[in-house]
């Protein structure tokens, strides 16, 4: 009787034990997830293979770490968001660098509100969605995206956006509440209602 | 760390429509097409270099120290960390103004005594913590020299034989409070070359040890996810993760 191929924990555990196969096999799982979490972050599809690979060794460096808390997908997809966002945020620092070596200092500001903005966007999905995402006001719809989808916390939600929390939760809501609307769900309301309620 | 954790802030209200989000998820996510040249490019790299980690010795198997939720853990932190300081390790962070804070670790002792058998095995394994993560100490740039840290490694060997009973002197450490936690954090990562030198030999558990310090109290260790990046303070009495924070630099 042929050996049975190895199910995911089997082969996460013959990773942490030092299987080089297993681990080839188990990245090459995650690497599409880990790819789709890096594009979405950084809206081009080079910076997001870079910080796919970098992603890639963080999970094949710290796989010994990896307790079963979550499933290993999830944990994939965190450490991916987690490189995306110390790219970011070194992006963040060039643009204050250059900011503080430019030659007219009259107007420079210094400030921790420096736009480390997702470049999410969405006009390569298919039709359906792309067409829910863009009828309702785009800050609802990436905080949803940001949410939902990357599942990224409040806080680095917050500090992408430049936002307060409450607002973040807020859009977040309506965003929902608008999607599931348009895409089919079961939510009382109207978009228009929706749309029009002030922030908080 | 559970994925329980890594949401520090109350829920938003309304809940997703799993229906909506894995609509969301499998167009925004699931169609993303990967340019398979790349991605076999990608994990022979990831590979390449845990390869390369693992001939330096480097902090890439830390499966033998899973967290046990004992003192032992203590007493093995306190053990490297004692022979770190015994090294000639000194650490001193200090900033300015009237939110200062400073911390030093300064002689902190091995204090030695009859002890059972228990004792002698944790000693053993205090020993073998220093002694998997000396080669990644040598490769990194010290200003202990490697002929010292082999001196140490048989000097632990020769204790373990012995039978030793190593007690963690916290008086030394200054107390900072839970919001000064951050900025000591990130002041304490600004300080590389002692991150490195101690990190190097406390390469224990999910990640590396920083610095120890008190807070309300507790002796608290200050620890390095190396795979999230990000730092977390853990009640060393309980193990218990008592804060989390993501540096602001690298």
């Amino acid at each position: 009787m042929a050996n049975e191929p190895l199910n995911d924990s089997e082969l996460v555990q013959r990773a942490q034990e030092g299987d080089r196969d297993a681990l080839g096999v188990v990245l090459q799982a995650q690497y599409q997830r880990v790819f789709a979490v890096c594009y979405r972050m950084l809206g081009d599809r080079s910076s997001a293979e870079d910080q796919s690979q970098e992603a890639l060794l963080r999970i094949a460096r710290g796989i010994t770490t990896f307790e079963g808390n979550s499933t290993f997908g999830t944990w994939c997809h965190r450490v991916a968001t987690t490189t995306c966002l110390d790219e970011l945020r070194r992006q963040r620092r060039r643009l204050l660098t250059t900011s503080l070596t430019q030659d007219d200092d009259s107007d420079l500001e210094i400030s921790d509100d420096v736009d480390i903005t997702t470049s999410i966007e969405w006009s390569d999905v298919r039709a359906d969605i792309r067409s829910a995402l863009d009828a309702i006001p785009i800050e609802f719809a990436r905080a949803v995206v940001m949410r939902d989808v990357l599942e990224l916390d409040y806080v680095d939600i917050a500090e992408l956006s430049g936002i307060a929390l409450g607002t973040v939760k807020s859009r977040i809501s309506r965003g929902r509440a608008l999607l599931a609307e348009l895409l089919g769900g079961n939510r009382d309301g109207d978009v228009e209602r929706l749309t029009n309620g002030d922030e908080q | 760390m559970s994925d329980d954790n890594i949401n520090q802030v109350a829920p938003d209200e309304g809940d997703a429509d799993a229906v909506v989000v894995a609509r969301l998820r499998s167009a925004l996510l699931d169609d993303v097409a990967v340019n398979e040249s790349t991605q076999a490019q990608a994990i022979l790299a990831a590979i390449e270099e845990i390869d390369r980690d693992s001939s330096t010795g480097a902090v890439a198997d830390l499966s033998s120290h899973r967290r046990t939720r004992s003192n032992s853990w203590l007493q093995i932190a306190a053990a490297v960390v004692a022979v770190a300081i015994g090294a000639g390790v000194f650490l001193r962070l200090q900033t300015g103004g009237d939110d200062s804070i400073e911390l030093s670790i300064k002689e902190s002792a091995v204090q030695r005594s009859q002890a059972d058998a228990a004792d002698a095995e944790m000693a053993d394994d205090a020993n073998d913590a220093v002694g998997g993560a000396v080669p990644e100490a040598e490769s990194l740039e010290s200003s202990v020299a490697s002929e010292e840290l082999m001196e140490l490694e048989e000097e632990m060997a020769l204790e373990s034989e012995a039978t030793a009973d190593m007690a963690y002197e916290a008086s030394a450490l200054t107390s900072i409070s839970r919001e000064q936690l951050p900025e000591f954090v990130n002041e304490l990562l600004a300080q590389r070359g002692i991150r490195t030198l101690i990190g190097s030999v406390c390469s224990i558990n999910e990640g590396e040890l920083l610095a120890d310090v008190e807070l309300d109290g507790q002796l608290v260790s200050i620890v390095r996810d190396i795979t999230l990046t990000t730092v977390v303070a853990i009640n060393l009495s309980t193990c218990e993760v008592i804060a989390e924070v993501t540096p602001n630099d690298e």
